[in-house]
C-alpha cells in the first residue's frame, strides 16, 4: 500500500462517522418509515394497475413500472440498508437487521453472511471477497485467463437478467454445494443442507407469489399479471445489477492481495474500502432508487450509518481523500457504466 | 385465523406479521399505531415534586380494563428510538370506566435514559402501552391488610384504595417510606382517610424511623403487600416468613452498574440455553469463544452484524466509543460489547 498517514486518515474518518452518528435520530426514523409507505404505495398500485391492462394497455405499462419501483425500493433503500443494521438503533420490532426479509429470491440471512461479512470485511481482497467478479467474470489480472472469459460479456448480460437468482445462488456456488470440490480454507458457517433448504424455500416462495398466486387472484387476467410480474422483476434485476456493478467494477477500482492486507490497521481498512468502490452522481430520486449505493464509497466506509446520510458526508470524505492524495472515484452514470463495460470486455481477453 | 394471516404475510409479503407489514402506512393515519401494542393519548402531565411526574393517559377503547395493582410497559419514541419501561398504574379501574383515563406516577431521574423525556411529551401526543400485566392485586378475602410502600412504590396502593367501595369494612394500614418530605400523593392519601372509614397511614423515613417491622401490627395483619426497592422487599419477605404472615410483593428495579467501569469484574450472562460467567475486560464474543459457546460471528470488528443478538436485560458498553447501552431490550453486536451488569441474552 502506498505511503499515506493511515493513522490520521482513520482519525479523520472516524470523526466524520461520530459527528454524523450523533445527528442520527428522529429524521432518519421518519425517513425510513416514509420510504416504506412509498414502497407499499408503488407495489400495490402496480399490482392493481396490472389488472387494468385489459381495459387500457397503457395502465399495464404504468403498473409494471410502479411494481418495479416498489421492488427496487424494497431491495435497495429498505432491504439492503435495514439488513446492514443501519436502523437497528430504532429498536423497532420490524425495521431491523434481524427481522427484515426482502422481496427477492435470495434468503436474507444467506445474503448477510456473504455480503455483510465477507464482502464488507474483505472488500476486493482476491480470494477472500467472493463478490469480486462473483466467480463468473474475470475483472482483473489477478485471475488467470480462461477460454470461457471470451464470452463473459454474454455471461454478464445473463447475470444481470437473472440477478436475483445469481445473488441467491452466490453463497451456494461459493461453498460448492452442488458442484466442484470444497475449498479447504472455508470455514462453513452453515451446513450445506441448511443452505439448500433456504435457497429452495425462499426461491419457491418468490416464484409462487409472483407467478402463481397473484396471477390466479387476477382470474381471467392471469396472463396480464403473470407477464407484468415477470417484466417488473426483470427491470428490478437489471437496475440493481447495473448499480452494483457501477459501484464495484469501474475501470479504476483496485484489488488487493491477502498478503497486502495482513495485520491491516483501521486506516488501511478505510483505504481499501475507498479504492474498492466508486460513486455515481445524480439527482435525489436517483440516489433513493439506488438505495444510496450511488455513494458506494461512503457506504463501504460506514456500512451501518443510515444511507440517507451519505450525501451530506460525501463532500467531507472527498476532501479527506484529497488531502491524503487518494483518488475519489466518482462520475455520472453513463460514464461509470461505460467504464464497467470496458472492464468486462478488456478482461475477456488475456 | 392467525395462522392464515401469518401464512399470507410470510408468503405474499415476506414479512413476519401482516399488521407489521402495513404498520408504517397505518401510522400515517394513526400516529404511533404499532402491531402488538395499544395506543394511548397523553391527556395530562403534572409535576408532583422536583423529581416526580403524574402522567394521565387515555388508552384506546380496546385496551383491556386493568385491575388495581397491575402494571404496564410504556413505550415512547425518543429521537426516533423506541424505549420502554414498566410502571404500575396509579389509578383504579373505576376511574378508567368513568373517565377513560389512567394515571402513572413516575419518579424522574435527571441522568436516566427514559424519564427525563417524559416531561417533554406533548399534550394529546400518542404513546404505546402494553396490556395490563401482573398478579399484584388486592385480596378481596383479607380483612386486615398492611401495605408497605417505598418511594414511587406507592402507586399500586393508590390504585387499590381508589377502587375500594366507600362503605368497605376492610381495615387497611399503609406504611409509606420515602426520603424526608418527598412522599408522593399525600393529598390523595388524605382524601382516602375521609372516604374510607378503616383506612390509616403513616409517613415514615428510614433515617428517623428505622425498620418497618415495629410498625406492623401482627394481630391486625392477614396479609402484607409490599411495593418498593429491593432491600425493602427482602426485609419484608424475611419478616413475614418468620411471623407466618402471607406476603406478596412487586418491585421493578432499574439495573445499574454496580462496579466502577474500570474495575475488573465478572458477570452472569443468562442465555436461552444455560448461563455463563463472563469478565468485563474482554468482548462478549471472546468470552463466549473462550467458553466454547457456539456463536455466529464474522468480521470481529463491528461491521458485519453476524454476531448480533438480542439483549433482553442488562447494560453493555460499546468498546469502540465507551458508550453504555440502555437497560431494556435491544440488538447488540457481541464482538464490540462488554458486560457492565449481569445480562440476559437471546442468541
Ligand atoms: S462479528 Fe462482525 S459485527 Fe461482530
Amino acid at each position: 500500500m502506498k505511503q499515506i498517514n493511515f493513522e490520521q486518515l482513520a482519525l479523520q474518518l472516524d470523526e466524520v462517522k461520530q459527528l454524523t452518528q450523533a445527528r442520527v435520530g428522529q429524521d432518519d426514523a421518519n425517513y425510513i418509515r416514509k420510504v416504506i409507505v412509498w414502497q407499499r404505495v408503488f407495489e400495490w398500485s402496480g399490482r392493481i394497475l396490472l389488472m387494468l391492462g385489459f381495459w387500457q394497455p397503457l395502465l399495464w405499462v404504468v403498473g409494471v413500472l410502479s411494481l418495479a419501483i416498489g421492488k427496487i425500493l424494497d431491495n435497495m433503500e429498505i432491504g439492503h440498508n435495514v439488513m446492514h443494521g443501519q436502523y437497528d438503533w430504532m429498536n423497532d420490532k420490524f425495521i431491523n437487521s434481524r427481522a427484515y426479509e426482502w422481496d427477492i429470491a435470495c434468503d436474507g440471512s444467506s445474503w448477510n453472511r456473504v455480503h455483510n461479512y465477507e464482502h464488507h470485511t474483505y472488500t476486493n481482497i482476491i480470494g477472500k471477497d467472493r463478490d469480486f467478479g462473483y466467480g463468473l467474470l474475470r475483472l482483473s489480472n489477478d485471475f488467470r485467463w480462461r477460454v470461457k472469459n471470451l464470452w463473459q460479456f454474454i455471461t454478464y448480460v445473463l447475470l444481470s437478467v437473472l440477478f436475483q437468482w445469481g445473488v441467491s445462488y452466490h453463497e451456494m456456488a461459493a461453498e460448492r454445494v452442488f458442484f466442484g470440490k470444497k475449498k479447504d480454507n472455508r470455514d462453513n458457517k452453515v451446513s450445506h443442507a441448511e443452505l439448500k433448504k433456504r435457497f429452495f424455500s425462499k426461491g419457491a416462495k418468490q416464484l409462487v407469489k409472483d407467478y402463481v398466486i397473484f396471477p390466479i387472484l387476477a382470474g381471467p387476467l392471469f396472463l396480464w399479471v403473470f407477464c407484468g410480474n415477470l417484466v417488473a422483476n426483470l427491470l428490478r434485476n437489471l437496475w440493481t445489477s447495473t448499480i452494483i456493478f457501477c459501484g464495484h467494477f469501474t475501470e479504476h477500482v483496485h484489488t488487493f492481495t491477502e498478503e497486502e492486507c495482513k495485520n491491516e490497521s483501521k486506516g488501511q481498512w478505510y483505504y481499501r474500502q475507498a479504492l474498492g468502490s466508486s460513486n455515481l452522481k445524480g439527482r435525489k430520486w436517483f440516489h433513493i432508487l439506488t438505495g444510496h449505493l450511488s455513494f458506494q464509497i461512503e457506504h463501504h466506509l460506514f456500512p451501518d450509518l443510515p444511507a440517507k446520510r451519505y450525501p451530506e458526508i460525501a463532500p467531507k470524505v472527498q476532501q479527506i481523500f484529497q488531502q491524503h492524495g487518494i483518488h475519489y472515484n466518482t462520475g455520472g452514470f453513463w460514464r461509470q457504466y461505460g467504464s464497467v463495460l470496458k472492464r468486462i470486455i478488456r478482461y475477456s481477453f488475456p | 385465523m392467525q395462522n392464515i394471516s401469518q401464512f399470507i404475510s410470510n408468503n405474499l409479503f415476506h414479512h413476519k406479521d401482516l399488521a407489521g407489514y402495513f404498520e408504517p402506512v397505518m401510522q400515517v393515519i394513526k400516529p404511533a399505531w404499532r402491531s402488538g401494542f395499544f395506543r394511548s393519548q397523553v391527556k395530562g402531565i403534572r409535576v408532583l415534586s422536583e423529581n416526580a411526574l403524574k402522567i394521565t393517559l387515555k388508552p384506546e377503547k380496546k385496551w383491556p380494563i386493568h385491575t388495581a395493582g397491575q402494571h404496564i410497559s410504556l413505550t415512547i419514541e425518543q429521537q426516533g428510538r423506541l424505549i420502554s419501561r414498566v410502571f404500575t398504574i396509579a389509578s383504579g379501574a373505576k376511574k378508567l370506566k368513568e373517565t377513560g383515563l389512567i394515571d402513572l406516577v413516575i419518579r424522574t431521574h435527571d441522568k436516566g435514559n427514559f424519564t427525563p423525556y417524559l416531561g417533554e411529551l406533548a399534550m394529546n401526543s400518542w404513546v404505546n402501552i402494553s396490556e395490563p400485566m401482573g398478579e399484584f392485586i388486592f385480596d378481596e378475602q383479607s380483612n386486615h391488610t398492611t401495605f408497605l410502600a417505598g418511594g414511587s412504590g406507592i402507586t399500586p396502593f393508590i390504585a387499590m384504595l381508589d377502587d375500594l367501595q366507600e362503605n368497605t369494612q376492610k381495615h387497611i394500614h399503609l406504611l409509606y417510606y420515602a426520603k424526608p418530605n418527598s412522599h408522593l400523593m399525600v393529598d390523595v392519601l388524605e382524601k382516602f382517610l375521609i372516604r374510607l372509614p378503616n383506612f390509616s397511614f403513616e409517613l415514615l423515613n428510614r433515617s428517623q424511623h428505622g425498620s418497618f417491622s415495629k410498625f406492623v401490627s401482627i394481630e391486625h395483619t392477614d396479609e402484607l403487600l409490599v411495593c418498593g426497592p429491593e432491600e425493602m422487599y427482602v426485609e419484608a419477605e424475611e419478616f413475614c416468613k418468620s411471623r407466618h404472615i402471607p406476603f406478596r410483593a412487586e418491585h421493578f428495579q432499574a439495573i445499574k452498574p454496580t462496579k466502577s467501569l474500570n474495575e475488573a469484574a465478572r458477570f452472569t450472562v443468562k442465555l436461552n440455553h444455560g448461563d455463563l460467567e463472563v469478565s468485563n475486560q474482554d468482548s462478549l464474543l471472546s468470552e463466549f469463544q473462550s467458553h466454547n459457546k457456539p456463536v455466529m460471528y464474522g468480521c470481529g470488528m463491528g461491521i458485519c452484524h453476524q454476531c448480533q443478538c438480542l439483549k433482553k436485560k442488562g447494560i453493555v458498553r460499546d468498546i469502540r466509543d465507551g458508550s453504555l447501552s440502555d437497560n431494556s431490550e435491544e440488538l447488540i453486536q457481541l464482538c464490540v460489547t462488554q458486560a457492565v451488569t449481569d445480562l440476559e441474552l437471546e442468541l
